[in-house]
């Protein structure tokens, strides 16, 4: 429970005041409705706000978006821009130990009649294909000098190798991986953890879904994606795996260190961190984006594995079935963006902690197929309800460095949910609203049912209201395969 | 005396673990740590020892259970027997460790959870009429 203060600016923005605590550089800012409010005071995430609002350099406000959770360090669902000329920080818990855990939308030209006998089949061709659970394996087998290409390239090393083609590239952030990543600062440890996993969905909130198009709220910006109702997409979710953990683990042991030596005054161990300019800053962004590249690649061999089981199951190359990307978000990273600044252009370093970056119309960051739109950002919800496409806006890009919210957010432990939910029920009422499920651990399933998140409509719904978003389609979930 | 405990947490799993000297604690952080990714007794065949140090006890206790879980995740390695001794040091404090166990490849073998690593979130040693206790959290 949290009783700190949050004084209401309009009717979705509340503020945790500059003056809540010491130390505080900024004040705190949360996007909210009424009833998420309830739950947000619920556990200790307003704190964090305060907490983040506390690192050197912070610009603007420490925000929080509608989603927000109990974290550690940063909450999840916060944002925080640093100014490198101001000594600004970057702190690797302001991204996480899954760097760069993101989400792509793919969509197909089949409709949902053509789909619904074989859905059962396509859940186990998928299920067998794409290695899911705690620990898994992936299939695809690379030496250490092949791995130090994954990392440099990202995504492209997954379409060079035949796993995708280049406009897959142009889909994603970053087109599929950062410039800058630097495979020679990464530990023995971190290739080690990597090599296994790479193609592998994991286990936790990760999760493969083929969903169908059930609403649209933005027909303009659906049929420049290519969406309409009825149509069928599948949905990836998944992150940099062990690569990503050791990266982040690595580099907080260092962090640790520079707090005394650049003499930072922190509120939490967890947002140890280093001043952007300093040799250790960039040895962690060097190593940060191999592990933002190794997920793009996870991503686009996911995608691969996918195309290959629609292929089986339909009997037609997945070009022919319409299966391009329509985007790919990271929601678990940093990056050096440009942002207006009291009239003033300035580079800073975004960190996003379970946030997306939603630029909007005419940002030339975004593909030019969605200039006119603003930028795909995808809103996975949880496994009985559902998940949205959503747009980028302007508002967003003036308000939270072209930020919005990342999912449904967490509502119950998974302690709370094993206590409450059911295994037998839970999957009855799946199988009443007709969804596939397809686990490599039960355990898992009953920690990711829906009954322990936020309602994403909630959460959708105030980002659209708010304005640092807007609604562009809601999918249904008609298979779901977990970890 | 109980070794450790689960409490609430929204998004992760959160502990909290008792010893009776600073070494116990550290040595039931291990084995909370262990017993929370695998269902598994090992063999303790081989042997393996590790040193470390930092500017504060919170942070030895951090590092030392991902300096664990990496050489699980990466060199395969699972410890049973954990002999470890942690002091204070010029500058901060210290940790040595002699540890027994077997290979365990994480990635055939079965997970009970996939703890992605400890952090250093709020963590607090107190102490208490000669017990210790710390509250950590482990992102899963």
């Amino acid at each position: 429970m949290w009783n700190g203060p949050l004084e209401q600016i309009n009717e979705y923005t509340f503020r945790i005041p500059q003056n809540y605590k010491s130390g505080m550089r900024v004040e705190g800012r949360l996007y909210a409705g009424e009833r998420l409010l309830a739950d947000i005071r619920q556990d200790r995430a307003p704190e964090q706000v305060a907490n983040v609002a506390c690192l050197p350099g912070i610009v603007g406000a420490s925000l929080a978006m509608p989603d927000i959770h109990w974290g550690y360090g940063f909450p999840i669902g916060g944002v925080a821009a640093t100014d490198p000329e101001d000594d600004g920080v970057i702190a690797p818990g302001g991204i996480g130990y899954d760097i760069n855990c993101g989400v792509r939308f793919l969509r197909t030209t089949l409709m949902k009649e053509e789909v619904t006998s074989s859905i059962s089949a396509l859940a186990d061709a998928l299920s067998q294909m794409i290695p899911s659970g705690v620990g898994s394996k992936g299939k695809v087998r690379i030496s250490g000098k092949e791995e130090k290409k994954l990392l440099a390239q990202g995504a492209r090393w997954a379409v060079r190798q035949g796993m995708g083609v280049e406009h897959d590239l142009e889909m994603c952030e970053e087109h599929g991986g950062f410039q800058d990543a630097d495979p020679d600062v990464v530990s023995e440890r971190a290739y080690a953890r990597g090599k296994p996993q790479s193609g592998t969905l994991g286990s936790g909130n990760h999760f493969l879904e083929v969903q169908v198009v059930d609403e649209i709220y933005d027909l303009q910006a659906a049929a420049v994606m290519g969406i309409s109702p009825g149509q069928i997409g599948v949905m990836i979710h998944t992150g940099s795996r062990g690569f990503g953990y050791q990266v982040c683990a690595d580099s907080l042991k260092v962090m640790a260190q520079c707090v005394v030596k650049y003499r930072l005054d922190l509120p939490d161990r967890q947002l140890a961190c280093a001043p952007l300019n300093s040799p250790e800053a960039r040895r962690y962004l060097g190593a940060m984006r191999c592990a933002a590249n190794y997920a793009w690649a996870n991503r686009q061999v996911l995608t691969h594995l996918t195309r290959e089981g629609f292929e089986k199951i339909f009997g037609q190359g997945w070009s022919k079935m319409g299966m391009n990307l329509v985007y790919d978000v990271a929601h678990n990273i940093a990056k050096m963006e440009t942002h207006l600044i009291q009239g003033q252009k300035k580079t800073l370093c975004v960190h996003r902690k379970g946030a997306t970056r939603a630029f909007g119309p005419g940002n030339p960051e975004i593909p030019e197929r969605y200039r006119d739109i603003g930028q795909p950002v995808i809103i996975p919800g949880d496994m009985g309800r559902v998940s949205f496409l959503l747009a980028g806006t302007k508002k967003a890009e003036q308000e939270t460095f072209g930020s919005t919210c990342h999912g449904a957010g967490r509502l119950k432990s998974r302690k709370e949910a094993t206590r409450t939910v059911q295994l037998s029920r839970l999957m009855s009422d799946l199988k009443q609203k007709n969804i596939e499920v397809r686990a490599a651990g039960k355990a898992t399933l009953v920690e990711e049912a829906p009954a322990a998140y936020k309602d994403v409509n909630d959460v959708v719904n105030v980002v659209h209201q708010a304005g640092i978003a807007r609604k562009v389609a809601r999918l249904r979930p008609l298979c779901v395969v977990k970890g | 005396m109980k070794r450790y405990e689960f409490i609430e947490h929204t998004a992760d799993l959160r502990l909290r673990i008792y010893g009776r000297t600073l070494p116990e604690l550290f040595c039931h952080a291990a084995i909370a740590l262990f017993e929370t990714l695998v269902d598994h007794s090992p063999a303790g065949s081989i042997q393996k020892n590790v040193s470390l140090d930092s500017n504060s006890p919170e942070n030895l206790l951090i590092d030392w259970l991902n300096e664990l879980l990496s050489s699980f995740y990466a060199e395969q390695f699972l410890p049973r027997d954990i002999d470890v001794r942690v002091g204070p040091q010029e500058g901060g404090y210290a940790l040595t460790a002699c540890l027994r166990g077997d290979s365990y490849d994480p990635y055939a073998e079965p997970l009970k959870t996939e703890v992605k690593a400890a952090t250093y979130h709020q963590v607090k040693i107190e102490a208490d009429d000669g017990n210790f206790s710390a509250e950590i959290i482990f992102d899963v």
